[in-house]
């Protein structure tokens, strides 16, 4: 890296002395930069590199469990990824693996629902007032509740997050009101 | 916050904990001990699911609630089994919004 070089950062169109805009942190553009390789260089990056900070991230999840938490909210930013960004990429992850094992975690086929859980009975009646209100037959009902409740099941994941972390809340005002 | 992002990581862990359990009985299947359709292979990966989810809460609990003393583990295990039956409960749930939007 270069420490003194005179360029005009094109975002904020005002004259930078060091490699970087002190401003938005852009660049000055290299000549390399717009020509097909570099093109494909940066692509090549982008498709193989994996960000430090989120291997860091993963890496204190696993091997220091809450020390990711303690420092996140102590407001270290810029060392580990944001707990939400972490939940999205192992998502990623999890989707890949579903899909590479074919297998699906969270969502039950309509048939597991109403023979193999333990609302089963339920499930049938609901399903059944449903069926009826629709005017539409099991047969042809059962292929559409599959597809849906697999792409439902990726789309509504954070919702597990919710409750767990109302009951961390209460269990801490708990032990609060105690001591 | 603490308590969003307490959560926010442990269902990171889960997810993670998820790909190695559905690897490994994918592997099983493999060697021919059966997959996740066996109720044996299932139910151990389950228990094993559910083991390093309270170790993580019991070691989680420490820097990120400052938890300590005689109850702590036990505590973890009951959070363990909160977090399997919130898993059911989405299931559940999956159920009913899929039946009303279908």
């Amino acid at each position: 890296m270069t420490d003194t070089v005179n360029w005009i950062c094109p975002t904020c169109n005002v004259p930078v002395t060091t490699h970087f805009c002190a401003n938005c942190g852009e660049e000055p553009l290299a000549p390399r930069d717009l020509t097909l390789r570099g093109l494909g260089e940066k692509l090549l990056h982008a498709l193989t590199s994996i960000d430090a900070r989120t291997m860091r991230s993963a890496w204190k999840l696993l091997r220091h469990p809450g020390e990711l938490t303690l420092a996140w909210t102590r407001g270290v930013r810029k060392a580990y990824v944001a707990p939400f960004q972490l939940f999205l990429i192992a998502n990623v992850l999890f989707f890949g693996v579903q899909w590479l094992t074919s297998e699906n975690v969270f969502s039950s086929s309509l048939d597991s629902h109403l023979h193999h859980q333990d609302w089963s009975d339920l499930a049938q009646s609901l399903l059944a007032r449903r069926l009826e209100a629709t005017h539409t037959t099991l047969e042809q009902y059962q292929p559409t509740f599959d597809r849906a409740v697999v792409l439902n099941a990726k789309s509504l994941i954070l919702l597990m997050t919710i409750p767990f972390a109302l009951i961390c809340r209460w269990h801490s005002l708990a032990n609060a009101a105690r001591s | 916050m603490t308590h969003v992002a307490f959560s926010l990581h442990l269902y990171t862990f889960l997810l993670l904990l998820f790909c190695v359990a559905l690897l490994l009985a994918r592997f099983s299947e493999l060697l021919g001990f059966g997959g996740l359709d066996v109720p044996r292979v299932d139910n151990a990966l389950s228990t094993a699911n559910l083991a390093a989810c309270t170790v993580y809460i019991y070691l989680a609990s420490g820097p990120g609630y400052g938890a300590s003393g005689k109850l702590r583990a036990a505590k973890a295990f009951l959070l363990a089994l909160t977090v399997a039956t919130i898993v059911l409960g989405y299931r559940f749930v999956l159920l009913l919004i899929t039946l009303y939007t279908t």
